[in-house]
């Protein structure tokens, strides 16, 4: 009896010992960026047997289900989160920072391109790591530029020609109804740092909203709300297509310069029609700003603090994040891997032509930033947002709008402490 | 009949006819799309009619894609809860209809007060009861609460009950039926409308609920048809046209064949409940 009963007991820990961990893995990504991602997790499944990665389909929106889910008990092991949800969730204390776990591993800064390491981090704590980058940088329509007489290989180097190639490409018709739009800049906040401004000073932590050299952007970006009469713009504009499709307005000519990422590429060449010429640059700044300005933005991958299976969750995010697999992932999604080994990988360089290139360069060689990751960094955006509104409509001058906002989100923030 | 009134009649049809076109529209191209390929999508100037008809978005969708599952479980989680809320929610309205009993509005108001509230509010507090009970995971959190009576299904039936006269209840009693029999053998009977459009109502959320799904369910083998058509979508930079048509015409045949063979039943319920003027 005895002798079973040690049987047994030998065969329960061998068996124990033999099952494979199973680390739930958030993917939100779904058609075929989907399947690439679920196939490179396919392969670490057959690489080792210590750890099994069950990759569930979760679309990230807005949060909903993660903050919900993060507030429970039963959480999953890897989590795929918008940027601005880092820090948030991060400073509840609802994931895990991995400094000390990334120390040990050996990876540091210098695997990272430069600017990217500090992304995703709070008061020197770590709390993901960023899945692909997104990277924006100035279009142009060459036809456009061809059409109204301007020399289509030459953009707009400084604001000053921007503001006159914007007049020029503004085209109406007869009843003088919008026919094109010259530039709409969308991304407000990446003008701030063209003009040599910041929203965030690193050195001392602190929020710089009414930074001179923001309040210049900000005067500047009004002037863009008095160049084309609104109505007639918003007209305009709801007659736009979807993005990803042939009718995108950049690819139909219907704006003319624009902010775009480098999967625009992919859609250039998957949607445009034979005859579309475009080009991609830095963005033009004024005398004293900044003409190297990149901003990247995009996912991360954290470890939720509920997470039981968290030693092996980081295990695999290791392997996931590795050159190899980094570069495959991001050439699938036509994004940037964010470590300089992977830009070398033949599985990215598929995608590298002569475009893809400029934004490569933009990355290692430009001005990096991203929008300052604080706990209450769409608070912030929502405020610098609404501040434009407000000297765009007239409602306040620049310095005034900017100076609210520094004061309302310094006064939150000081609750962050 | 004279000429002017001939000519109103015919113009208001033109206008119905016109009016069904444009709003047949969408439907129309959901349609035809989903029998296109890739390449026909987009061309220009637009083609209704497929040429040629390519059947393989419907086969990719139930081989590569898992849609026979997801379609099974849309269909067990809107049937039973169809049940649920249509079963306690008769006999709640039944009971604050027919009963008399110390503060019995006041009850009524509090619970339609329920309805006021966003569902963004209660959606934590829920999910931290649900995973205290250890349903997060599983299709409880989807079926069970819902055997505790719908709000909104609560009100549209008492509303329909209290229009039935006192003197059939009254008549049954003096016959010796207790009030379980009342219930079953004249109030539900009598409430067919209702009820139907309830079913409708409660089947057309149930059947596209996307947030309830995603929150509790955390195996994507048990995902429901609005998930999956999510996934289809969301690989934004490729997005298979025909495949996510298909989808949505599949989860979207159900409810268009409930609407219109419940039409005649589903306007009777509206306008005797007090829903239509």
């Amino acid at each position: 009896m005895r002798k079973m009963i040690l049987v047994l007991l030998i065969m329960s820990v061998a068996v124990i010992s033999f099952c494979a961990k199973e680390v739930v893995f958030w993917n939100a990504w779904g058609g075929d960026e989907g399947k690439a991602l679920d196939s490179i997790i396919d392969r670490y499944n057959k690489s080792q047997s210590k750890v099994y990665v069950r990759s569930v389909y979760v679309p990230i929106g807005m949060g909903e289900k993660i903050m919900t889910t993060l507030s429970g008990s039963t959480t999953p092991d890897v989590i795929t989160v918008w940027d601005w949800m880092v820090v948030p969730l991060g400073y509840r204390g609802q994931i895990v920072p991995m400094n000390d776990r990334l120390a040990k591993a050996g990876i540091t800064s210098s695997d990272y391109i430069k600017g990217v390491w500090e992304y995703g981090t709070y008061k020197g704590k770590k709390y993901g790591l960023p899945t692909t980058l997104n990277v924006s940088a100035f279009m142009w329509n060459k036809n456009a530029f061809k059409e109204v007489g301007l020399n289509p290989d030459v953009p707009p180097k400084t604001i000053k020609e921007l503001d006159e190639f914007t007049d020029k490409l503004n085209k109406y018709d007869k009843k003088g109804a919008l026919k094109r739009l010259g530039f709409d800049p969308v991304i407000s906040h990446i003008y701030c740092y063209v003009f040599g401004g910041q929203l965030w000073d690193p050195a001392t932590n602190e929020i710089t909203a009414n930074h001179q050299k923001n309040i210049e952007a900000y005067e500047w970006l009004s002037s863009y709300y008095k160049k084309v009469d609104l109505q007639k713009k918003r007209i305009f504009q709801a007659g736009w297509g979807d993005l990803f499709s042939s009718l995108n307005p950049f690819l139909r000519g219907e704006i003319a310069m624009k902010e775009g990422s480098q999967w625009e590429i992919l859609i250039a060449k998957k949607y445009g029609k034979s005859t579309f010429d475009y080009g991609i640059s830095n963005f033009p700044a004024p005398q004293g700003g900044r003409n190297d300005v990149c901003n990247v933005s995009g996912s991360f991958w954290v470890i939720p603090t509920a997470s039981k299976n968290q030693d092996e969750a980081f295990e695999f995010l290791t392997w996931l994040t590795a050159d190899k697999q980094a570069a495959e992932f991001a050439a699938a999604l036509y994004n940037i891997p964010p470590k300089i080994k992977s830009l070398e990988d033949n599985a990215f360089k598929t995608i590298v032509d002569d475009k893809m290139k400029i934004y490569i360069d933009m990355l290692m060689n430009g001005y990096v930033y991203t929008f300052p990751m604080l706990p209450i960094g769409q608070a912030y955006l929502t405020e610098l947002t609404q501040a434009l509104m407000d000297v765009q409509l007239g409602n306040k001058t620049a310095k005034e709008a900017l100076d609210y906002v520094q004061e309302r989100i310094n006064q939150e923030l000081k609750n962050y402490k | 009949m004279t000429k002017v009134k001939t000519r109103r009649l015919v113009l208001t049809y033109m206008f119905a006819v016109f009016m069904s076109i444009l709003f047949l529209f969408p439907f129309l191209w959901m349609t035809t799309t989903s029998f296109k390929t890739a390449d026909q999508v987009y061309d220009n100037p637009m083609q209704i009619i497929p040429n040629p008809f390519d059947f393989s978005p419907y086969q990719r969708l139930f081989t590569e894609n898992n849609f026979g599952q997801y379609l099974w479980n849309t269909v067990y989680v809107t049937v039973l809860t169809l049940i649920g809320v249509i079963l306690s929610s008769s006999v709640v309205a039944f009971g604050f209809s027919y009963f008399r009993f110390p503060k019995k509005e006041l009850l009524f108001k509090i619970l339609l007060g329920t309805m006021m509230l966003p569902a963004q509010v209660t959606m934590i507090p829920q999910y931290i009861l649900f995973d205290k009970l250890g349903w997060i995971g599983s299709f409880k959190p989807l079926i069970i609460p819902t055997f505790f009576g719908g709000t909104w299904v609560i009100f549209l039936l008492r509303q329909f009950f209290d229009t039935i006269p006192r003197e059939y209840s009254e008549a049954a009693k003096i016959d010796g039926a207790n009030e379980w029999t009342i219930f079953t053998k004249i109030y539900l009977p009598l409430a067919k409308a209702p009820i139907s459009t309830s079913v409708l109502f409660v089947f057309m959320w149930t059947w596209t609920d996307f947030m309830n799904p995603l929150i509790y369910l955390t195996d994507d083998k048990m995902y429901t048809l609005s998930i999956a058509l999510q996934r289809i979508s969301s690989g934004a930079r490729s997005t298979d046209w025909p495949l996510m048509m298909a989808g949505s015409l599949v989860m979207a045949l159900p409810i268009v064949i409930l609407f219109f063979s419940a039409q005649k039943t589903f306007i009777n319920g509206a306008s005797m409940s007090g829903l239509k003027g």
